[in-house]
């Protein structure tokens, strides 16, 4: 699949490629401030996200391309500031594997929860949103 | 070692050192008053209570770990024996709350938060505006 973002039906036209974009902005500023390479990044339609990240998901990272896929239906659902810690927790994967390459996810025989890099993304994503707030809301413009 | 140079000397950017060291300040201070708060409600017989106050450690406890992991990336001068000391405390602490020792637990909060001033003082080098 290309990086090119499917719109949904609920996506104004043009609305999913500006927040695209402005997602990339985000995390090439917030991967300078860790001192890692930027991910990729795709907003897909709800009904493609399973063939990407699993069923129900709201985002994923898929390590193998570097990529964090968002689901554009669910990520509308959610506070603005939640959708902030969604894309902080699938970015710390990303610091994760850049670190510790595939150990990172040698975790992943446990329960969702139970991961330790789970927790740990978790953890990063609450943490740092409460930083990254201000930034977030100049690049993306989402404050309601 | 100097840390925090992270990849072709870049700049970390400003507030973020000071804004990861005063909030694994305030998670150490958090967990350091639940532990203590546990080990009077246990002497107390309120065991329930002591769970209770370690479960909201555990809670702490990753967003401390988090910090740690990520601090010779954001702050520039962080001396890397400080956070390697800062480090076993916190993992002192995982390891005394899984055996239910919060006199220990306390310990080694309070143990951590006499460092912090240190990488307090390193915040505010050369940062990117």
């Amino acid at each position: 699949m290309s990086d090119v973002a499917q719109r949904p039906s609920s996506a104004p036209e043009g609305a999913m490629e500006r927040r695209e974009r402005a997602l990339r902005e985000f995390l090439t500023a917030v991967s300078e401030d860790f001192g890692v390479d930027p991910p990729s990044v795709a907003l897909v339609d709800g009904s493609k996200i399973a063939s990407q990240c699993g069923l129900r998901a709201c985002g994923c990272y898929r390590s193998r391309e570097k990529k964090i896929v968002l689901n554009y239906d669910c990520l509308a659902e959610l506070d603005v500031l939640d959708v902030l810690k969604v894309v902080l927790h699938e970015f710390y994967h990303h610091v994760q594997f850049l670190r510790r390459g595939r150990e990172a996810f040698s975790d992943l025989d446990k329960p969702y929860r139970e991961r330790p890099h789970e927790v740990r993304a978790e953890a990063f994503g609450k943490t740092f949103s409460r930083f990254y707030e201000d930034l977030w809301f100049r690049i993306l413009g989402w404050r309601s | 070692m100097r840390v925090g140079e992270g990849v072709g000397g870049r700049r970390p950017r400003c507030g973020l050192c000071s804004f990861a060291v005063a909030s694994l300040a305030s998670d150490l201070n958090a967990i350091r008053s639940l532990a203590s708060e546990a080990k009077r409600e246990r002497e107390a017989g309120a065991e329930r209570a002591a769970k209770e106050r370690a479960e909201l450690i555990s809670y702490l406890l990753p967003s401390a770990e988090v910090l740690l992991e990520n601090m010779a990336y954001l702050c520039e001068d962080a001396a890397e024996e400080w956070l390697n000391v800062i480090s076993k405390s916190v993992e002192s602490i995982r390891r005394a709350l899984s055996e239910e020792d919060f006199g220990s637990a306390e310990l080694r909060a309070e143990s951590a938060l006499g460092f912090m001033s240190s990488l307090f003082a390193r915040c505010g080098g050369r940062c990117k505006p």
